[in-house]
């Protein structure tokens, strides 16, 4: 792999004018491998990038441009041909906008912890928490999840952040996919949605178990490597932490506001593709074909994996979904709430982002046992 | 190269902050206009109605703080092709909205979602308190898998019912016959699942009488089959479609 560093300045940075050694100044300079050497306190950092020149190039106003026309034709086009008038294409944009919408506000509320965590905490505070040992920060890291009322859209950024700052990249993973399982919002909607068949114990108690469980050996599993291997880099993303110590309160501001933006730039975009992928497999696959499967539990299980990775829905809203699957199994239907949130298909596409490649299908590779396994043992308490 | 040139003649393109800024603020905007016009039904739950509002709220108050900085600060980074193709993926949503105004899910989303297909007799566990108001789709669907709710609710063989929804063609009604479809919405669209009611209206049927996706308000009497409940009307009345097309 070829090491590229974007020269970034830093804003408010207090120091002095100190450049890159044998470099001229210039913000989204591009230096070739092997200018390291710098003053530790200099006023860069570095980030490394793996995209491609061209993609990270500044100043691509033609290209912006160019896409921009394209896609205000491409509306007039559909508007013209009377596309918007066919059924599946006004099926896709209702799907599409509604997940748009409802997961946005979350995006940002997602971006805003994180910017916060990256800002505002102190590193000691990540250097304290590092010091625990691993079987300790896993279900503590878990739990956290009930403090943290996010769904999985927002989780994403926060745990990604976490492990930038020196979380364990396992507790990191933990944490991520027990937030939208354990917080408290997604806890009250199970039990409301569950209350009619009496099954509201039941169902949040077993979504908070599994999610737990879920957690855990999905943090554990996936959390071996260092968060250097973990992580994807982000061309673009403002620089990482360290230095923040040495800067005044409205310098702390700007930088909160550029993480704040870059975050829900990021994570919004994919977002958008995965509500894009959703909405085309809602609109395309008929729900019947896998309904057709659901009356064995552990092929009811699996078609319900199936289907919460092709609704994507958000977990506030889903259990008031599960509970209307009333042709499936009721562990079917938990594996539905624990898969969900999980995996599905916007967050493959907001893993594939934030995480680097195998990660979604190592992620599968343990999920879907561990959920078909607590789903039937679940079937086999209740039932 | 001075410094100042060097700087100056790198700031030929878009400055990222304020694009940010801008694409936050325009989405801002966007829940404000979906939250003020009431649009918000269309693609939104009552559950969650607040997005919209917060959404306004939280989105605009994001611009502004990314934007301050953008003004204040010398120290300008221009916007990459990579962040200008997020900028235009994060306002695709928008453009779908312009190019196709007022969409709504109807028979194509109706036959795509059904769980399994129009009363198709699946052994349904139906919620056990059923709830109250009026008689609902939901509650002839349930009603025609469990006896017991059907009780409690008084839904019975000759039940007079008033129902207003879209016209849908489920293939496993016989010739003749459609069905009536609402779908019911718990927090957004894509969570929307639809009830129908077959309908038998009395004599022959032109089928181009009631094309797919005309919405209808009929009056009539239930009639119980083995298979679930239907719908034979004493009125059959074109209406236009209702500002809020789903039920909750």
């Amino acid at each position: 792999m070829v090491l590229r560093l974007r020269v970034v300045r830093s804003p408010g940075w207090e120091g002095g004018e100190e450049g890159v050694e044998g470099g001229e100044e210039g913000p989204g300079r591009e230096w070739p491998e092997g200018v390291l050497a710098m003053p530790p306190h200099a006023n860069v950092s570095a980030v490394a990038t793996t995209e491609s020149p061209a993609l990270s190039r500044p100043g691509a106003f033609p290209a912006v441009a160019v896409g921009g026309s394209l896609v205000a034709a491409a509306v007039v086009a559909v508007r013209l041909a009377g596309m918007g008038g066919h059924p599946v294409v006004q099926s896709f944009v209702v799907v599409f906008t509604s997940i748009v919408v409802e997961a946005l506000p979350f995006i940002l509320l997602g971006a805003l912890v994180a910017a916060g965590i990256e800002v505002f905490v102190p590193q000691d505070a990540f250097d304290r928490v590092a010091r625990f040992p691993l079987g300790l920060q896993l279900p503590a890291a878990a739990l956290g999840g009930f403090a943290f009322p996010v769904c999985e859209c927002g989780s994403v950024p926060v745990a990604r952040r976490l492990i930038a700052r020196g979380m364990h990249p396992a507790s990191g993973l933990a944490f991520m996919l027990a937030a939208p399982i354990l917080n408290p919002i997604v806890l009250a909607s199970t039990v409301i949605a569950y209350r009619g068949l009496g099954l509201s114990f039941q169902m949040a108690a077993g979504r908070v178990l599994l999610g737990l469980a879920l957690a855990v050996v999905a943090g554990w599993a996936l959390g071996g490597d260092s968060a250097a291997e973990l992580l994807k880099e982000r061309p673009g993303e403002p620089p990482p932490a360290p230095y923040r110590s040495a800067m005044r309160a409205p310098a702390r501001s700007a930088a909160f506001a550029d993480h704040l933006a870059a975050d829900f730039f990021f994570m919004g975009s994919f977002v958008v593709a995965g509500a894009a992928l959703a909405a085309a497999l809602q609109t395309v696959i008929p729900q019947s074909l896998v309904a057709g499967l659901a009356r064995t539990p552990v092929v009811g299980s699996l078609a319900l994996m199936g289907i919460a990775f092709v609704l994507s829905l958000c977990s506030e809203a889903d259990a008031f979904v599960a509970v209307s699957l009333t042709q499936f199994p009721i562990g079917a239907q938990l594996a539905f709430l624990v898969f969900g949130p999980a995996v599905d298909a916007k967050l493959a596409l907001l893993y594939s982002a934030s995480f680097r490649r195998r990660f979604v299908g190592r992620l599968l590779i343990v999920t879907v046992p561990v959920v078909l396994a607590g789903s039937l043992w679940f079937e086999a308490l209740v039932r | 190269m001075s410094r100042g040139a060097a700087r100056a003649s790198s700031h030929r393109g878009f400055d990222r902050r304020a694009v940010r800024a801008g694409a936050l603020g325009l989405w801002s905007l966007v829940f404000a206009w979906l939250w003020l016009s009431g649009e918000m039904t269309r693609y939104l739950g009552p559950r969650t109605y607040w997005v919209a509002p917060f959404g306004a709220v939280a989105l605009g108050v994001a611009a502004v703080v990314t934007a301050v900085p953008a003004r204040r600060s010398a120290d300008r980074s221009d916007l990459s092709t990579a962040d200008g193709v997020r900028f235009g993926v994060l306002l695709l949503p928008l453009m779908a909205i312009v190019a196709v105004p007022g969409a709504q899910l109807g028979s194509q989303a109706a036959a795509t979602k059904a769980p399994s297909g129009v009363l198709a007799g699946a052994a349904a566990a139906a919620p056990g308190a059923p709830a109250s108001g009026p008689i609902g789709f939901r509650d002839i669907y349930y009603a025609g898998q469990s006896e017991s709710y059907a009780l409690e609710r008084g839904l019975a063989d000759g039940t007079g019912v008033e129902l207003t929804g879209f016209v849908t063609h489920p293939p496993s009604l016989p010739e003749g016959s459609f069905a009536l479809t609402r779908f019911y919405v718990s927090c957004c669209a894509a969570d929307a699942i639809p009830y129908s009611v077959p309908v038998r209206p009395p004599g022959p049927v032109v089928p181009s009488a009631y094309p797919d996706d005309q919405w209808l308000e009929i009056r009539g009497r239930l009639g119980q089959l083995d298979t679930g409940f239907t719908l034979s009307p004493h009125s059959i009345t074109r209406v236009k479609a209702p500002d809020d097309p789903y039920l909750y």
